[in-house]
C-alpha cells in the first residue's frame, strides 16, 4: 500500500479476525478492509495566485476569453484532449455546452478576431473525410457543418464567411446559417 | 452547404459517451452555495450508465450528461459545488497510473493549475483498489477546490469528481461527495 492504514479506519469482520490472529499487527489491514474508507480533508482558502506562476497561460486565456465579451460573444471553443468533443466555454472558463463529434476528431479550432465566431476543422477517424463546423459564440452553439474535399490547413475570416485553405485551393464557408438567420 | 448527413449531424447535441474528458461541470460560479440540509443518504440509488450504481446525498439534484451524472445541491442555481460521477471505463493496466493519468487529463481540460494537494489517500477495499486526491487550484474562473476519487472494480475504472468554488463550500460539502463515492458499485455486465 502506498499509504498506511489511518487511525479511525473501520475494519470489516474478516479483517478484525485476521487482526486478532496477528496479535494486533497492522500488516495487510488495508488489503482486507471491507469498504472504502476515506477521510475528507479540510482545504484552506486559497491565496491569490502569484502572477509569475500563472502569467503565461492566464494571459493567453484572458485574451481568448475577453474577446467574446468585449464584442458581445459569450463563449469560446475548446476541444477535449481526445478531440472527440467540442466544449463551449463561458467567460468563467467553464463549459456551457458540449458538441460531440461522433467519429470525427477536431484538428484545429480557430476563433475570429472579433470573438463572434469559431470554426473547427475536423477529420473522420481512419478516413480521408474532412469537414468544417461553424460555431456562433454569441449564442454559444454550433451552427452548421460543411464537408471539405481535402484537409483544411488554415482559415481566415472575411465578411460573412470563413475561407478554409486547402491543399491546392480554398473553400468558402458561410458563417451564418441561412436556415436560421 | 450541406445541412444534413453525418458531418452535419455532429453538431447536434447528443448524449456524450463515457469519455472522461467529454464531461464538464457547467455554470460553476463563485456564488455561495445553498447547503443541503442533511448529509443523510437518499434511499433511492442512482445509476451511472448501465454499469454502476451509487447512493446520492439527500438534497442534491441530479442530471445526466450522457453516461455520466452531475449532482448539484438542490436549490442552488449558482451551483457553487457539484459532484460529477463519471461513467466507468475499462481498467487500463496499473490502477495508480490510470488514476494519475485520468486526473491529469481532467485538470488539463478544465484549465486547473497550481495544484495544492492535501492528504492523498490510497487503499484496497474488498471490492478493489481506490484512491483519493484532494487539492485546490487556480483556474480562469477563480479558485477551485476539488476531490478526485477513483476505484477499480470488476475490471472497470470509475471516478467521482467533486468541485467547489470556495474552500467553505468544499469543506461543507466534500464529505458528502466522499460518502457517495464509498457507495459506488459496479453492476454486473
Amino acid at each position: 500500500m502506498s499509504w498506511p492504514l489511518r487511525r479511525g479506519v473501520r475494519l470489516g469482520d474478516r479483517a478484525r479476525s485476521l487482526l486478532t490472529l496477528l496479535g494486533g499487527a497492522a500488516v495487510a489491514m488495508t488489503v482486507l478492509a471491507q469498504g472504502i474508507q476515506i477521510q475528507t480533508p479540510q482545504l484552506p482558502e486559497r491565496r491569490a495566485a502569484a502572477p509569475a506562476s500563472v502569467a503565461p497561460r492566464a494571459v493567453a486565456a484572458a485574451m481568448v476569453a475577453a474577446m467574446p465579451s468585449a464584442a458581445g460573444g459569450t463563449c469560446r471553443v475548446q476541444a477535449t484532449p481526445d478531440r472527440g468533443t467540442l466544449s463551449l466555454l463561458g467567460p468563467d472558463g467553464l463549459a456551457r455546452r458540449h458538441v460531440p463529434l461522433g467519429d470525427f476528431r477536431s484538428q484545429r479550432v480557430v476563433h475570429s478576431g472579433d470573438g463572434l465566431w469559431a470554426v473547427v476543422l475536423t477529420k473522420l477517424r481512419g478516413e480521408a473525410q474532412f469537414a468544417a463546423t461553424v460555431l456562433d459564440l454569441t449564442r454559444c452553439e454550433a451552427l452548421h457543418t460543411q464537408d471539405l474535399p481535402r484537409a483544411g490547413e488554415d482559415v481566415r475570416f472575411e465578411r460573412g464567411a470563413v475561407i478554409v485553405q486547402l491543399a491546392g485551393g480554398e473553400q468558402r464557408v458561410p458563417l451564418a446559417d441561412a436556415m436560421v438567420r | 452547404m450541406r445541412s444534413t448527413g453525418s458531418p452535419a449531424a455532429r453538431v447536434r447535441p447528443r448524449p456524450v459517451g463515457g469519455t472522461l474528458t467529454a464531461v464538464l461541470m457547467a455554470a460553476l460560479c463563485a456564488a455561495p452555495a445553498a447547503v443541503p440540509g442533511s448529509a443523510a443518504a437518499q434511499s433511492a440509488s442512482a445509476s451511472v450508465g448501465p454499469r454502476a450504481s451509487f447512493t446520492a446525498p439527500a438534497g442534491w439534484s441530479r442530471s445526466s450528461d450522457g453516461d455520466s451524472d452531475v449532482l448539484s445541491p438542490a436549490g442552488d442555481a449558482g451551483a457553487a459545488a457539484q459532484i460529477l460521477v463519471i461513467a466507468p471505463k475499462p481498467v487500463a493496466g496499473d490502477f495508480d497510473r490510470q488514476f494519475t493519468s485520468e486526473r491529469a487529463a481532467l485538470e488539463q481540460f478544465w484549465g486547473l493549475r497550481a495544484a495544492t494537494p492535501v492528504a492523498p489517500q490510497r487503499g484496497q477495499a474488498a471490492s478493489g483498489p481506490y484512491a483519493a486526491y484532494f487539492a485546490s487550484y487556480d483556474s480562469d474562473g477563480g479558485p477551485r477546490y476539488m476531490s478526485f476519487l477513483a476505484t477499480a472494480q470488476q475490471q472497470r475504472f470509475a471516478m467521482v469528481v467533486f468541485v467547489a468554488a470556495s474552500h467553505d463550500a468544499f469543506n461543507r460539502l466534500a464529505p458528502q461527495a466522499t460518502e457517495l463515492f464509498t457507495t459506488l458499485r459496479m453492476l454486473a455486465r
